[in-house]
């Protein structure tokens, strides 16, 4: 038999993953990451440094994201094909291994070249005038491959062990707002996350005198430089080990025997399939992540700060409402349609119930358990501003922003259930909910609060200005218009086009 | 009074520019076992689908318990069918009793039926299990189980015995043959494996590339002197190149 080569294998990757999502998730990431890095004004004399202290930070987001939605893609086709069962006969278990991360390499150079242009057509076009920090760009680029590999490696680990992809990607999506927030308390990257931020070329530093802040080139952090390295050997070594080893790998939360014996159930079928997934570990664990984060930053930065109710909310809402509340809405949208896309089970659902009772079930089911997001994390403001000692009461605007904050989870979850009944994959919508977050943000920089469901969230849950104007009326009308259109092409989908069953 | 139940007239579904299914006519009386016939990549699965309202026909009629069927009835006919379409669905992850509480509650059918239609395919036993650790046999017992609740009138069964060791093949065997007389059940079962067929159906249809080659009484078919494996592969004509 004639050997290949393994660029012919990194081929066969391609071929498998859909050239076009690829390219999508580049572009919208490059776009994103270009819109966030050139947003408001640059100050004087320090645009270059302004500009590589923003690249970090929206990359750890943007590169975590990307590289995840890429590697859990890859892991989970074979998965849902049982392909771990032929690929191993038909080459060997590292060229499989080795094959995978160079799809992943290939994306994260890809983003590197495109963010490249990006910024050399910045300095030729509007800074000409200043020197182009050609070291830093270098030093940067290295960072992100490194730290695009490191996630890379670490998902694929993930997804190859949690069957259930909303356990893999929920993990990661954990993990990168734990290793964000990680990255400005430390200087060390105390989780994998928190690499690329540690390796930022910029220090941001506060001057309470004058209430501004100043941006001064790093010196290369060798230390930060090898705990990257070493993440990366770690993550690589443990894939190459569990690629190798297949009968430990499918890791599962699921006992061998169910619990409930009685023939009958009060629970909807919906909750039914939700059993014996974690689906309440996240969504419970994220908020604790959140407002523990905020307490901490609230009460170190009492300085910038007022020790009052306003304050506590923006700390404590501020990585759920403005990053990750979107995802964890889109990865339960994902799960409960993914039950449906696995192996003919549309051939079950769709005639035993109407169409209409089943796309109604699966939103109402994802607008339902992510409202519990919102509501746990009001709890702990309430607890811990008491707790906290915070004088005065809960400003009333807080109770309006919750209300309309569950109305556009509603919105949103028509939106990811849209795009998980018609995308097939498990983190391509999941991803797209990131990025639509992301582009959210940006509407909310612009004053276009009210564009897009993301954009709406993140402004109800005022995370960066709970005392801003709130237009009810226009929150209900717009989430409104967005669940009529979903739904309705949800609708449409369901009713006009040939669903594609078995694996 | 009608007596067929189910009764499909130039039936088509093209894919690109050919056909998967071109006028395809076919008309099963109440009470019997219908084999469906073909090779594979004939049509029956698309066949089969269209009926079920899984996908779109192109052209052609579809009358089910002698009503015309379309977007605003075919639910209720539905909940006179069971069906099992291509490869047993389910969720592995949850127990075959689960499993069939959601199909239950989805079909608004009482739950006290779970019992009756597991105990119907020999589940019972199993019932606990989480269907990932289910034997093929077993998930296709399931798929059955699945199909005959609600008491349905009509039961469309894609290739059910695909998997099954000869001792499971013989246990589908008596329970589909059972239907129509014990149960006033309808069955409409393709295959491609013809001895089944034989020993079960009271009426066959032979599909091939597409289109009907026949349909009528098997008994009708086997006096002609040839037994349905030589009939299939000369109107198929497979037998020229063996």
């Amino acid at each position: 038999m004639k050997q290949i080569g393994l660029h012919q294998y990194l081929l066969i990757e391609f071929k498998k993953n859909k050239f076009i999502i690829s390219a999508l998730l580049l572009f919208i990431g490059i776009i994103l990451n270009c819109l966030y890095v050139l947003q408001g004004r640059l100050p004087q004399g320090q645009e270059w440094q302004m500009i590589f202290a923003s690249i970090p930070f929206i990359n750890t987001l943007l590169i975590s994201i990307m590289m995840s939605v890429l590697a859990s893609k890859c892991i989970d086709m074979e998965n849902k094909g049982n392909m771990w069962n032929t690929l191993p006969t038909l080459y060997s278990r590292t060229k499989l291994y080795i094959s995978k991360l160079m799809f992943g390499f290939v994306h994260i150079i890809l983003f590197c070249i495109l963010q490249t242009i990006l910024l050399l057509y910045f300095s030729i076009k509007i800074l000409p005038e200043s020197d182009f920090p050609l070291f830093y760009l270098v030093f940067t680029i290295l960072s992100e491959i490194i730290y695009g590999m490191i996630i890379f490696q670490l998902q694929c680990l993930l997804s190859l062990r949690f069957q259930s992809q909303f356990a893999a990607l929920s993990i990661a999506f954990g993990g990168t707002l734990a290793g964000v927030f990680l990255a400005f308390i430390s200087k060390f990257s105390l989780t994998p996350w928190s690499v690329l931020f540690s390796l930022s070329t910029v220090s941001m530093d506060f001057d309470s005198a004058t209430r501004q802040i100043l941006l001064s080139w790093n010196k290369i952090n060798i230390p930060a430089v090898l705990v990257g390295l070493i993440y990366f050997f770690v993550t690589f070594i443990i894939g190459f080990k569990v690629f190798n080893t297949p009968e430990t790998r499918n890791f599962t939360f699921i006992h061998s025997k169910a619990k409930s014996r009685s023939i009958y159930t009060i629970l909807p079928a919906e909750l039914i399939k939700l059993k014996y997934n974690p689906v309440w570990i996240p969504f419970i664990l994220i908020p604790v992540i959140s407002a523990s984060i905020g307490i901490i930053n609230f009460l170190g930065n009492q300085y910038v700060l007022s020790f009052n109710w306003d304050d506590l909310w923006t700390q404590e809402s501020l990585f759920l409402g403005m990053f990750f509340l979107s995802p964890l809405i889109a990865i339960l949208a994902s799960l409960l349609f993914r039950m449906e896309h696995q192996g003919n089970n549309w051939n079950i659902v769709l005639t035993a119930n109407s169409r209409f009772k089943i796309l109604k079930d699966k939103w109402l089911t994802t607008a339902a358990l992510s409202m519990i997001c919102i509501i746990w994390i009001a709890i702990i403001y309430i607890i811990s501003g008491k707790l906290l000692g915070i004088p005065g009461n809960i400003p009333p605007i807080f109770f309006l922003r919750i209300f309309t904050s569950l109305i556009c989870i509603i919105a949103i979850a028509g939106f990811q259930c849209m795009l998980s009944l018609i995308i097939r994959s498990f983190a391509i919508p999941v991803g797209l909910a990131f990025l639509g977050n992301i582009f959210g943000l940006l509407l909310n920089l612009k004053g276009l609060f009210y564009a897009t469901p993301f954009s709406m969230l993140i402004y109800s849950m005022g995370s960066t200005n709970i005392k801003g104007e709130l237009n009810i009326p226009l929150t209900i009308l717009s989430c409104l218009f967005y669940i009529c259109i979903t739904f309705g092409i949800g609708m449409l989908y369901l009713n006009k086009v040939d669903i594609k069953t078995g694996r | 009074m009608n007596n067929t139940i189910l009764e499909i007239k130039n039936l088509s579904k093209k894919s690109g520019s050919s056909y998967r299914v071109k006028n395809l006519s076919m008309s099963i009386p109440k009470s019997c076992v219908y084999g469906f016939l073909g090779p594979n990549g004939a049509g029956k699965t698309t066949t089969l689908k269209m009926i079920l309202g899984l996908i779109k026909k192109d052209a052609g009629e579809i009358k089910m318990f002698g009503e015309d069927v379309s977007a605003k009835n075919l639910l209720s006919l539905l909940h006179k069918t069971g069906s099992l379409i291509e490869n047993p669905g389910g969720y592995p992850h949850l127990s075959g009793l689960e499993n069939m509480q959601i199909i239950a509650k989805l079909k608004g059918v009482n739950e006290s039926e779970i019992e009756k239609a597991l105990k119907t395919v020999r589940l019972y036993e199993q019932k606990d299990k989480k269907l990932g650790a289910y034997s093929l046999g077993m998930k296709q017992r399931l798929g059955i189980a699945m199909a005959l609740l609600g008491d349905p009138k009509f039961l469309i069964l894609d290739e059910p015995s695909n998997g099954l060791d000869p001792a499971g093949i013989m246990e589908i065997r008596n329970l589909i043959t059972s239907l129509p007389k014990e149960r006033d059940i309808t069955v409409l079962i393709s295959s491609h494996l013809l001895n089944e067929i034989e020993q079960m159906a009271d009426y066959v249809g032979i599909i091939h590339q597409g289109q009907m080659l026949y349909q009528g009484k098997l008994s009708e078919l086997e006096s002609t002197g040839e037994n349905l494996e030589q009939i299939f592969l000369e109107l198929t004509g497979e037998r020229e190149s063996l």
